[in-house]
């Protein structure tokens, strides 16, 4: 049988974003067919509660934080170690993507890389870390068999930049599901007895979260429900001072336990999407497949996530006009359109899918697909000959009228 | 120390010729146009007098003429006062009128080809892949090529506000420090009588009513710097123990970052499918303005980067050859050149990103 490596992920059991969802997944599901090796970092997963196994892949522990500066030790550490055994890596993230010239040259393994939405554009970096993470994008891309972008906007985008054919492969989102309300939490949480708009996140500038406060701070009407790590940065903690004496916004602290974020989600009248980068946001297609109708920040990313079909804004005028809009019979359409499109698209079912075919091509492929089609490489005068001179100028997809 | 006094006299003369020269040919410039006007691609934005350029030729001509090295000057120098003056009077002509390019290159050659016939030629490469003495054809065939090439360099480098004034500033002090390694005082004096003239114009280059060197200024004192490295290599003046090659590689630093500079323009020019001569912007002052430094800043820069190469190389000479020494400089040079390009790009970038999110 194969060996898989995952790479670049905080580790199993998932208990922490959109990476470790996904690799509980693929191996849950593809792990009869390859072992998986996932690597952990030590400093999320305490030595006296580690695993050595979870769900058939064996894990190893680093003892580096996955993110932040020191993903990019974590990153190269375990693509090392990988190399030793693996006959591919799944690497999801591009800190340590400045060995992939070196694998490529050295070794015959193959490497499936997932760029996770246009990190080096995110306001959280300093301009060290985005330059850095700006060049090991392009070698990322660039000598990787196959990348994965969760978005068409990122397949346009690296199909601009380095003319990488990009598979998108999104999120699945059903391990979330509705959770009927209880009555003790009813009793915790009161805004549970009437309509509310949620709003789940990290609390970062890039997730628009100053202008969904204000656009509420003055719907005095309307209850919001805003649930992130306020306090892990002076950004939130300022947040949370400014807008605390208003009665309708309500800043929780981020909730781990699962039941009850879904239980809080699902029974939301309306979501607020705000995020501004990253591609597919797993928390939105979460939101998506729970039922909830939708406003979100108009990105390129999110209407693809999406289809155009939700509600958007760019303004707190927007927001305003949104929540508005969005009353009863309204809601409810919208609510089983996004649920249409998360059934269709974002189950892990779907997903893992087509991970084994992502995984099945590359164990086969040699250089890297490209963009432009290879016809269009062929000689003008042979083309010229065959009265097929068209075919060389071939309009990309990316190309808008 | 009498020699130093008498410099330090020659620079101040200089310095006070220029400060009372300045003014006046400001306003003659003004008058009879002799002034630059900006366009679409040039950073200024209103005429200025190119004046720079005859003030310190003026200035620290001036200044020679009343120093005491007048006659071993011109029994010295003769080539280098007639090709000189030549392409002074050019590069006047050239701010006034604009002289077509071609024209230009044939002056230059002629110039080039007058001062190696006065015995300014790069008579051998000194080791360089195992070459030494070079025969009299080549000898030049070389010098002609170098000379043209780094006068050209010091006219493009002329780009912001006291780049080329500090780059010759620069230039000229390391002529006055080999001239007093070799006790070739003759040359400590010429170059002290420019370093004068040219502080002066730096001063008016920075302030508001700012004046450029112009054409006439980039390539008579690149012509000056250039002639004067070849024939401090060639003929380093009453020698103890010198080391030769020490003088040879600081000389060489020094014209390193120019002459790469244009020769990777002009390279990427014709990658491009344009003239070499066709005016862009991707000179180094170029991708330091597109990351958004300021003129002055950038000038600083560069002379940083020129005189930590110097400082290096003259540090190191000793243990590395020739060849390496060169591959050093261009590894240098390359490393900063990709470097300031990465960042170009990266910003240009930035702002596509925000056209793709957009639809």
């Amino acid at each position: 049988m194969q060996k898989i490596a995952i790479i670049g992920t905080v580790g199993l059991p998932a208990n922490y974003g959109g990476f470790e969802t996904l690799s509980e997944h693929i191996v849950k599901n593809l792990g009869k067919e390859y072992r998986f090796t996932v690597y952990c970092s030590g400093k999320k997963y305490p030595a006296a509660r580690r695993l050595k196994n979870y769900l058939g892949a064996q894990l190893r522990y680093l003892p580096f934080d996955a993110n932040g500066v020191q993903s990019i030790i974590y990153d190269s550490l375990s693509i090392l170690h990988a190399l030793f055994y693996a006959d591919a890596l799944l690497v999801l993230g591009v800190a340590g993507a400045w060995l992939f010239p070196f694998i490529k040259l050295f070794t015959n393994k193959k490497i499936i890389v997932s760029i996770d939405g246009i990190e080096w554009k995110r306001d959280k970096w300093n301009f060290a870390a985005k330059f850095y993470l700006w060049w090991v994008e392009k070698m990322a891309v660039k000598f990787s068999h196959i990348d994965i972008s969760d978005n068409e906007s990122i397949q346009n985008y690296t199909a601009i930049r380095y003319g990488s054919l990009s598979r998108i492969i999104e999120y699945g989102a059903d391990h979330c599901s509705a959770v009927a309300k209880t009555k003790e939490v009813c009793e915790k949480f009161p805004f549970l007895n009437a309509p509310y708009a949620i709003k789940v996140c990290r609390i970062e500038p890039e997730n628009n979260i100053q202008m969904v406060l204000e656009a509420f701070s003055k719907f005095k009407h309307q209850t919001l429900v805003i649930i992130g790590n306020w306090n892990n940065s002076d950004y939130g903690k300022n947040l949370r001072a400014k807008f605390k004496f208003f009665e309708n916004i309500i800043m929780l602290d981020a909730i781990y336990d699962q039941t009850l974020l879904n239980m809080l989600r699902s029974n939301a009248s309306l979501y607020i999407h705000g995020h501004s980068a990253g591609g597919t946001n797993p928390s939105l297609v979460e939101a998506m497949f729970m039922g909830l109708p939708v406003l979100a920040y108009d990105v390129s990313y999110n209407r693809t996530t999406t289809e155009n079909k939700a509600f958007y804004f760019k303004t707190i005028h927007d927001i305003h006009n949104g929540v508005m809009q969005l009353q009863g019979e309204k809601q409810k359409q919208l609510a089983a359109v996004m649920k249409e499109i998360a059934g269709r698209r974002y189950t892990w079912k779907v997903i893992a899918s087509k991970y084994r075919l992502l995984i099945a091509e590359v164990m086969q492929t040699v250089g890297k697909k490209s963009v432009t089609a290879k016809s269009a490489k062929l000689d003008s005068r042979v083309l010229l000959n065959y009265e097929l001179s068209h075919l060389k100028y071939q309009k990309l997809f990316y190309e808008k009228d | 120390m009498q020699s130093l006094f008498q410099l330090g006299l020659c620079a101040i003369l200089s310095a006070l010729i220029a400060l009372i020269l300045i003014p006046l040919l400001k306003r003659v410039a003004l008058k009879v146009n002799l002034v630059d006007v900006p366009n679409k691609r040039k950073v200024h934005s209103s005429p200025i007098p190119l004046v720079g350029g005859i003030a310190i030729a003026l200035s620290s001509v001036t200044a020679l003429l009343l120093s005491s090295q007048l006659l071993p000057m011109v029994k010295n120098y003769m080539g280098l006062i007639i090709s000189g003056s030549v392409i002074f009077v050019m590069g006047i002509v050239d701010d006034r009128f604009d002289i077509k390019a071609k024209y230009k290159l044939i002056i230059q050659l002629a110039c080039a080809y007058t001062i190696s016939s006065y015995g300014v030629r790069i008579s051998s490469l000194y080791g360089l892949f195992g070459i030494y003495d070079l025969p009299e054809v080549v000898q030049y065939l070389l010098t002609i090529i170098v000379i043209t090439g780094t006068v050209n360099a010091f006219n493009l480098m002329d780009g912001v506000d006291g780049l080329a004034g500090g780059l010759s500033l620069l230039g000229f002090a390391l002529f006055m420090f080999i001239g007093l390694y070799n006790h070739n005082y003759l040359l400590s004096t010429i170059s002290v009588s420019f370093i004068g003239a040219i502080l002066v114009f730096l001063k008016h280059n920075f302030s508001e009513n700012k004046i450029f060197m112009g054409d006439s200024g980039s390539l008579f004192l690149g012509y000056i710097l250039i002639s004067f490295g070849i024939s401090t290599i060639e003929h380093p003046g009453a020698i103890l123990h010198i080391n030769q090659s020490s003088v040879l590689l600081s000389v060489a630093a020094f014209f390193a970052i120019p002459l790469l500079d244009s020769i990777r323009v002009y390279r990427g020019r014709i990658k491009n499918g344009n003239s070499p001569f066709k005016a862009d912007k991707t000179h180094l002052h170029h991708l330091f303005l597109s990351i958004g430094l300021k003129h002055q800043k950038i000038s600083l820069v560069i002379l940083l980067l020129v005189s930590v190469l110097v400082l290096f190389i003259l540090g190191y000479n000793r243990f590395l050859s020739l060849s390496i020494t060169l591959c050093v400089i261009l590894l240098f040079y390359t490393i900063v050149t990709r470097t300031l390009r990465m960042l170009v790009e990266f910003n240009k970038w930035k702002e596509k990103i925000k056209q793709i999110e957009k639809n």
